[in-house]
């Protein structure tokens, strides 16, 4: 069975139950009432869902550990823990068929975001080094002082000055680990993330969208030195834009990607849009309504809460007047409840099972 | 059928670089036809026996400036609207080539001149007021804090220099998508300046994060591709010419990599420019809806069921 999850119809009749565990991933419980896969094309009904072309993410238990098996949900209606997030068509993205022969596309980090990461990681890096910097001063003010205190036993002061001589080794050290060690450490133990890139909303992992292991993780942040030649990621931002999927030489090298993840909003699926609104006067023809009217008005529900007023309103004209020429009903007199009343009553001819 | 949305800061750069990957000869080209002819020009005075004199004598610098100013304000306006176009047909997946550029440069070259001109007048105008009202008071102030003319004029100066910067700052800030919108929507250069100050309200903080970090990626590029090229040359050079010092080849090479640095970069920034364009109408005008109800009136839908 070749199922691809970008095209699954979230109908009425199916549910999601969602839950957040983070501010960028969710936990989804798609249940299916044992739907056959071959219903499962995308030309069918929609509702508030397709306004997301959902895509399966790299389901870390699924990919990793995992080979699970997705078929099941179809079959036996089981509740898999789905990690979904909204593909933007605008990405760049690399598209992987697992055993199962699911495509699951990966949204691939761009230099924008990456940079931003490394900006946010390497300042947390200096910040480190700072603060073992300034510990190790205090610490060996410290030390001095009480050393050069009297009434010290000899074991005492044997064991300051051991410690400090010692200190500044150790800052050495330190600064050291946190130079090379921190994107590693982060990566390896992080599961692909450095606190820069949950910011972003970057992850790392195999081309073939599996979790890097620790050697792929090692060899691609030793060839950041060379990316970061002649200064500031140079050869790494030469190499990001002539390569198709922007890996630095160290991603070359280590076969790894830096993936997107993206925030999902979850808007209820069956709240009316206009109930704020006074109910309409004439009957809608909503009969005519395509799926991708549909599909508009809804996206024009969710969107016209973050539009200016002045926007909505120009904007719900704009669309108000397309739609009444294609319905061949008169110009409503309030376009933005026109387009609501229009979506509110469809929703009623298609309750949710 | 293409999708848009919101994007951040990091989501423009990345689709700027993603487009500049997808037309990376047509924006290049674009930027060749602009920027080799100074660089010709600049290379025929340094290397012309019979013209020698004006890229070595002693008004050198002068001339070069010179030279440099005319043809920035000449083909500056105009390259800036033929590629912010281009740019915009690429970000709406249009085809793409330097034709059309090319094209749009022979229709309307004297509109965008002109209203980019205009634009750039009134901002000098603007530049003017405030280092005039900075000047002014810069100099009462000194006067009253110190009696002298030495520090009035001096406090005069540097108000005046700060009170220019901040006005022709602000209406420039107000004014960043005249190009933009001149070469997309094609309006009257009052009207575009009037439309970009209503879609910059509330957009300074995105658009001062987006120019930080589109000023510091061109910067990392222009000196790797300008930098490392030298280095390596300059070590040649200094391992195996005769003469020492700053020869006239190593000038020439120097201008070229500039050049050639310069022509990914500028498409760069000017794609940056015309993303943010779209993200702000995006969020303040629905764009996205817009195009997508256009998009359907295209296409012959069927009723749902």
């Amino acid at each position: 069975m070749r199922l691809s999850f970008s095209t699954i119809p979230f109908t009425t009749g199916y549910q999601l139950q969602a839950s957040e565990i983070n501010n960028c991933q969710l936990i989804v419980s798609l249940i299916v009432p044992g739907i056959p896969a071959t219903r499962l094309d995308s030309r069918s009904p929609f509702n508030s869902w397709n306004k997301f072309r959902f895509q399966l993410w790299t389901c870390d238990e699924y990919i990793r550990k995992a080979r699970f098996p997705l078929q099941k949900l179809h079959h036996h209606c089981v509740r898999p823990p789905l990690l979904l997030y909204n593909k933007r068509s605008m990405a760049i993205s690399q598209t992987i068929t697992t055993p199962e022969g699911i495509d699951i596309t990966l949204d691939l980090g761009g230099v924008g975001t990456r940079s931003i990461a490394a900006i946010v990681d390497h300042l947390l890096q200096l910040f480190l080094i700072g603060l073992v910097m300034l510990l190790g001063a205090f610490s060996m003010y410290f030390l001095v002082g009480v050393e050069g205190s009297s009434g010290t036993s000899d074991f005492l002061s044997r064991t300051l000055t051991y410690f400090t001589s010692h200190l500044v080794g150790t800052m050495v050290v330190v600064t050291f680990l946190v130079f090379w060690g921190y994107f590693i450490f982060f990566e390896a133990f992080w599961d692909g993330r450095t606190p820069g890139k949950r910011w972003c909303h970057l992850r790392v992992r195999t081309e073939t969208g599996a979790a890097a292991n620790f050697p792929q993780i090692m060899l691609r942040n030793l060839l950041r030195i060379v990316d970061f030649l002649p200064g500031f990621y140079g050869v790494g931002l030469l190499t990001m834009l002539f390569h198709p999927q922007q890996k630095r030489l160290g991603d070359l090298a280590a076969g790894t990607v830096v993936v997107k993840e993206r925030p999902l909003r979850l808007t209820p699926i069956s709240e009316p849009v206009s109930s704020d609104i006074p109910p309409s006067s004439s009957p809608l023809p909503f009969h005519r309504l395509t799926p991708s009217d549909i599909e508009l008005l809804q996206r024009f529900a969710e969107r016209r809460g973050e539009l200016p007023e002045d926007g909505r309103i120009a904007l719900a004209h704009k669309l108000a007047s397309g739609l009444a020429t294609r319905l061949a009903t008169p110009l409503p007199e309030d376009p933005e409840v026109f387009l609501l009343h229009l979506l509110d009553g469809h929703r009623a001819r298609r309750p949710s099972r | 059928m293409k999708t848009f949305s919101a994007m951040t800061v990091g989501d423009v750069i990345d689709e700027t670089y993603q487009l500049l990957r997808s037309h990376f000869f047509t924006f290049v080209g674009l930027s060749a036809f602009f920027a080799v002819p100074p660089l010709i020009l600049i290379l025929l005075l340094k290397i012309t026996p019979g013209l020698k004199t004006f890229s070595t004598g002693e008004f050198s610098v002068v001339i070069e400036a010179a030279v440099g100013f005319l043809y920035a304000m000449t083909t500056y306006p105009l390259y800036i609207c033929v590629a912010s176009y281009v740019a915009s047909e690429s970000y709406l997946g249009r085809p793409i080539s330097i034709q059309v550029g090319l094209d749009l440069f022979k229709r309307h070259w004297k509109y965008y001149l002109f209203s980019i001109w205009g634009t750039w007048m009134r901002l000098a105008g603007w530049a003017l007021a405030g280092g005039m009202v900075g000047g002014l008071v810069g100099g009462i102030l000194g006067f009253a804090i110190r009696d002298g003319w030495k520090f009035a004029g001096m406090s005069a100066a540097i108000l005046g220099g700060l009170g220019a910067l901040l006005l022709s700052g602000i209406k420039g800030i107000q004014w960043v998508m005249v190009s933009q919108i001149l070469a997309i929507e094609h309006l009257d250069a009052g009207v575009a300046r009037e439309r970009s100050r209503t879609l910059m309200k509330k957009r300074w903080n995105a658009f001062t994060l987006l120019t930080l970090a589109a000023v510091l990626i061109v910067i990392i590029i222009q000196l790797t591709l300008t930098q490392l090229p030298m280095i390596l040359i300059f070590g040649f050079h200094a391992l195996f010419a005769a003469s020492k010092g700053s020869s006239p080849a190593f000038q020439i090479a120097a201008q070229i990599f500039q050049t050639l640095s310069g022509l990914i970069t500028t498409p760069f920034s000017i794609l940056v420019t015309v993303l943010f364009y779209y993200d702000t109408r995006i969020r303040k005008e629905g764009f996205d809806l817009e195009q997508l109800a256009a998009e359907l009136s295209r296409s012959d839908a069927r009723p749902a069921a």
